[in-house]
């Protein structure tokens, strides 16, 4: 047997041999969660201890901040001045480590982003100034360094990145498409604090199970899934499902001083092509056969001319859907449970309607509390249509500007800083460290 | 100043296959290991220590207090233990197992990195591809938007579409005129009274009166009346639902309820107008989708009668819905106690103990004897039941304190109210069960058609001794109406029309009257007077005597199943369609 077929041979092993890793990693961290017993029973006078929760490993919040920042700050400068994707990566396995297998995944800017629209549109709950610094520091750090918080910092992205062993470009059209996904959720998660949903974003967390080693069996099979698929696609949270990322991206357009593909004068080598698996390289406009100005003009304009309808129709699709999208709220999904098993429809009870029974309100509460929160959802509905019919005209305007580009250059919205590029360009400053980090 | 960088694109053939084969043996171990937890976690979910059959026939053993309490509480406790102890060993292996599988999955994600470290391929762009792909791109990614949001419609318009929430809009309860009647001012939530066993005597608080067992505390239920000349008539007032029901009386309220295939209301009258004070739904709306039970005609879905305690209002139906409504018509409570298993449709009656609700809610399988509290519906006990049954339950003030009986297909089953223990149990009948026990004379009654009626003496002290049957009858029985046992004379209305009187003490018969119609109502003793209502609504009165001495031969001039309340002067019928007050003159 050849070399190659070895190769060919072991990659398909390990490959099976990750797929069946991740999803009996997801079962057995189920059977850790869902052993429950009784308390034991004593005639005697045996009074029970009082439930409290075990204490959390917490640290300080001033070395969580300490921590945010010294990272950021390190990976600013293995991105900016060392251009060293080694020194990257270290730091994710930093961050992985500490953000998420010792502070469980929690606090993370990515949830932060809920406290904050909690405090402000939801049930006005104070917020913590840790959670106010998470979800602030990286997008001031974006402003000026471009997401660099994604590059190493943030836990969900360095166990992706970590696993993004083989990763391919996925084709950049499909891509685009893809990617307004999180604007969705973006959006989703805004209505669902509004109206008292919880918090989704950490409800439907993929990666906090294996940070906690148990959690719901859906969700830890969906984080499996997920960093399996990550192998090939890299990030597929990021791209198309983080919702702080996409305020990372908005900020991260503005950064003053991003990483670029290339330390010096770009020589068009057009080795760095396919270096991105996140297509976040900007090709530069190919010189001949210009696309006319008349007809990227008049499809601008057509454009324009259709922005205010697409919105009002998604504003009105949007409406029709708020019976679905308040199924996310608790209280309305308890009193569709209730009122299957009031009729009859559904066999058994579940904890929750237990639960509801065993209290002392009555199901016509239920019911009316149910349709209130139904009522709330529909001009949330609508705004959130809107807010999606606007963002796909912003995301066709852009994609329809002409672009003057003359070097392969980052996309500062959607590159992640990840310094996977730099290899890949054959120039380099004279001074330029010769040294790196071998991982 | 520039200048050009070595490759750093490693390559080295040996790293590679060491890393390799190390991931391929992290791997295998992280696999293996898993599927290790799996069986241990599956084994541990399938034995399920914690609820062991013989740790629960155990408790169960403890609970109906027939085997030695120290004994069976040590074995029960040397199996508890052990379940706990298996199951944390369990869960240490899982602790143990997922850390070490962590561990594996980190060798072997590190060990896949580095061989792909080297053996990454040195990019080779195509120099001669035209850079056309930028346009195409760009084009291409608009179309896909454009799709993705075609898609986000078409989903959206489709969750529109095929998204019904199933749940009733909030209905409003009908209450008027409840401020002119109603006593006091009964809030939802508020604390209940209690009242004690001399108040309810003077009661109808529930089928056949107080504790169920047919005997009336006044004595001055009218004897003359005439329903087409009005002549005693106090009022008639339609019922809006039908039902076979009963209709029970508290101070100045009457309640019954009535139901159809759509409808389950609870109904307030008052007793000296008549008015239809409040009627309150119960369950899903009418336009709410709902499996319905099978029903027989004669049942309906509306044959529990209703128990009140003074400030609310019990009821229960066919489907299995309970409520528990203010006396001021607001529900309190309500519950759902699933479908009930029932060929005929559930009939058993509530009856309240104190500050509890007791349902009988035998069913072919799942059958069970509740207690609820009365106040916030919450569960105070339930006794598992094995057989069916349509009769009610009786409370029966006895030497040792309150008793519940039950009857089923084989059973008479006595309970303690508060506690729902099972006292003792008699195995004396047969068939499917539809009259409820009696008590008098010092002893419980049961009889059912093709089966059986016994008397059975209750045994002085339940812990050592044994209930006695007295004696049995298999001549002709009823299947529908409830048997009356007064201190002198046992009585038993039969489906063929026969009124059968016996010997409490030794079960011979006394004498037979032979009625040409049905009776399905309950016979009630008022002072020495009994009530005897057949199905076409005709009312024998005679007295509990050595022979049939008819007082009177009345008519209700309707159809007529349910048993009347017999209050002070006045007596409280429910026919087909009516409710009717007959009150002495």
């Amino acid at each position: 047997m050849n070399s190659r077929a070895v190769k060919s041979t072991l990659s398909m092993l390990v490959l099976v041999g990750f797929v069946l890793l991740f999803i009996l990693s997801a079962l057995s961290a189920y059977g850790q969660t869902e052993f429950r017993f009784p308390r034991p029973e004593f005639s005697s006078d045996y009074q029970h201890k009082e439930m409290s929760l075990p204490p959390a490993a917490l640290t300080p919040p001033e070395l969580d901040i300490f921590l945010l920042l010294f990272l950021l700050a390190c990976t600013a400068w293995a991105v900016l001045y060392r251009r060293s994707r080694n020194w990257v990566l270290f730091l994710s396995i930093l961050s992985l480590g500490y953000f998420g297998f010792y502070r469980h995944g929690c606090v993370c800017s990515v949830g932060s982003l809920q406290n904050v629209l909690d405090a402000v549109i939801g049930s006005g709950e104070a917020l913590p100034l840790l959670i106010a610094l998470f979800f602030l520091i990286p997008l001031l750090a974006s402003l000026y360094f471009g997401r660099i918080f994604c590059a190493a910092v943030c836990p969900l992205g360095a166990i992706q990145e970590l696993c993004a062993i083989h990763p391919v470009q996925v084709p950049k059209a499909m891509d685009q498409a893809l990617s307004m996904l999180a604007y969705a959720y973006l959006g989703i998660t805004v209505v669902g604090i509004w109206t008292g949903c919880g918090y989704l974003i950490c409800r439907y967390d993929p990666f906090v199970g294996f940070f906690r080693q148990g959690e719901n069996v859906n969700i830890l099979l969906a984080g499996g899934l997920l960093l399996l698929a990550g192998i090939f696609i890299a990030r597929p949270y990021c791209r198309y499902l983080c919702p702080y990322g996409v305020l990372l991206g908005w900020t991260s357009t503005f950064s003053r001083r991003h990483a670029t593909v290339t330390p010096a004068e770009c020589i068009q080598c057009r080795l760095c092509e396919e270096a991105c698996p996140y297509n976040a390289i900007v090709i530069p406009a190919p010189a001949e056969k210009i696309e006319s100005r008349k007809r990227g003009t008049q499809r601008i304009g057509r454009l324009l001319l259709v922005t205010p309808i697409v919105v009002l129709l998604a504003a009105g699709t949007g409406w029709s859907v708020h019976p679905f999208l308040s199924r996310l709220h608790h209280r309305v999904a308890l009193a569709e449970r209730i009122a299957a098993e009031e009729a009859g429809r559904v066999e058994g009870t579940t904890i929750a309607s237990d639960a509801f029974r065993d209290g002392g309100e009555t199901i016509d509460e239920l019911y009316a509390e149910a349709w209130s929160i139904r009522r709330q959802f529909k001009p949330l509905s609508a705004g959130l249509g809107a807010f999606l019919g606007l963002v796909l005209c912003v995301r066709l305007y852009r994609l329809s500007r002409l672009r003057h580009e003359n070097d392969y250059v980052p996309d500062k919205h959607a590159c992640l800083s990840c310094a996977r590029c730099f290899k890949y360009c054959p120039v380099e400053k004279e001074n330029a460290p010769a040294k790196t980090i071998p991982l | 100043m520039l200048r050009q960088k070595p490759s750093p694109f490693k390559k080295n053939e040996f790293i590679m296959r060491t890393c390799a084969a190390v991931a391929i043996a992290a791997g295998l171990f992280c696999f293996i290991l898993c599927g290790l937890l799996l069986l241990n976690a599956w084994l541990i979910r399938l034995n399920d220590p914690m609820n062991l059959p013989e740790l629960i026939e155990l408790r169960e053993r403890l609970s109906t207090g027939t085997e030695a309490a120290d004994e069976t509480i040590e074995t029960i406790r040397q199996l508890d233990l052990l379940a706990r102890g298996a199951v944390f060993t369990s869960q240490r292996m899982l602790r143990t197992g997922g850390l070490l599988a962590l561990i594996s999955a980190v060798i072997f994600i590190g060990a896949l990195r580095l061989a792909a470290y080297f053996n990454e391929a040195v990019p080779e762009p195509d120099l001669k591809r035209p850079l056309q792909k930028y346009w195409h791109d760009k084009e291409r990614s608009r179309e896909l938007i454009v799709f993705m949001g075609g898609l986000w419609l078409v989903a959206a318009l489709f969750a529109a579409a095929f998204t019904r929430l199933d749940f009733p809009e909030p209905r409003d309860t009908m209450a008027s005129g409840t401020d002119s009647h109603s006593q006091d001012d009964l809030s939802e939530g508020a604390a209940l009274t209690n009242p004690d066993w001399e108040q309810v005597q003077k009661q109808w608080p529930n089928f056949r009166g107080p504790g169920g067992i047919a005997q009336a505390f006044y004595t001055t239920a009218p004897t003359q009346w005439d329903i087409n000349a009005n002549t005693n008539v106090l009022w008639k007032a339609e019922v809006p639902l039908s039902g076979f029901n009963s209709p029970v009386v508290w101070d100045d309220h009457i309640y019954l309820s009535g139901a159809d295939d759509k409808n389950r209301e609870v109904f307030c009258f008052h007793t000296d107008t008549g008015e239809l004070l409040w009627r309150v739904p119960v369950g899903p709306p009418p336009n709410a989708p709902l499996e319905l039970p099978k029903v027989n005609d004669d049942t309906g879905f509306a044959a529990p009668s209703v128990a009140t305690q003074g400030d609310v209002v019990c009821a229960i139906f066919a489907t299995g819905h309970l409520a528990c409504i203010n006396k001021d018509g607001k529900i309190r409570w309500d519950k759902f106690l699933g479908m009930p298993d029932n060929h005929y449709g559930h009939s058993s009656s509530l009856i309240i103990h104190d500050n509890l609700l007791i349902v009988q809610y035998d069913q072919r399988k799942n059958g069970s004897l509740y207690a609820f509290h009365l106040d916030t519906g919450k569960e105070a006990w339930k006794e598992e039941r094995k057989d069916i049954s349509w009769a009610s339950p009786i409370l029966v003030n006895a030497e040792q304190g309150m008793q519940l009986a039950v009857v089923s297909t084989k059973y008479l089953d006595v309970y303690a109210p508060q506690s729902g223990a099972l006292l003792w149990q008699v195995d004396c009948l047969a068939g499917e069960i539809g009259p409820s026990p009696g008590f008098g004379a010092g002893m419980y009654f049961t009889a059912n058609d093709y089966a059986d009626s016994s008397a059975i003496r209750p045994p002085a002290d339940p812990t050592t001794d044994e209930p006695e049957i007295v004696w049995q009858f298999y001549d002709s029985l009823p299947d529908i109406s409830s048997p009356l046992a007064t201190d002198a004379f046992f009585y038993l209305l039969t489906s063929r029309g026969e009124i059968i009187c016996l010997d409490p003490k030794d079960g011979e018969v006394v004498w037979v009257h032979e009625h040409d119609e049905a009776f399905f109502a309950s016979a009630v003793l008022v002072g020495e007077r009994i009530y005897a209502i057949d199905h076409l609504g005709t009312v024998l009165i005679f007295k509990n005597a050595n022979e049939y001495e008819e007082i009177a031969s009345l008519s209700f001039d309707e159809d007529t199943a349910a048993t009347p309340a017999y209050m002070d002067n006045r007596l409280y019928a429910r026919t087909a369609t009516q409710l009717i007050c007959i009150a002495s003159p």
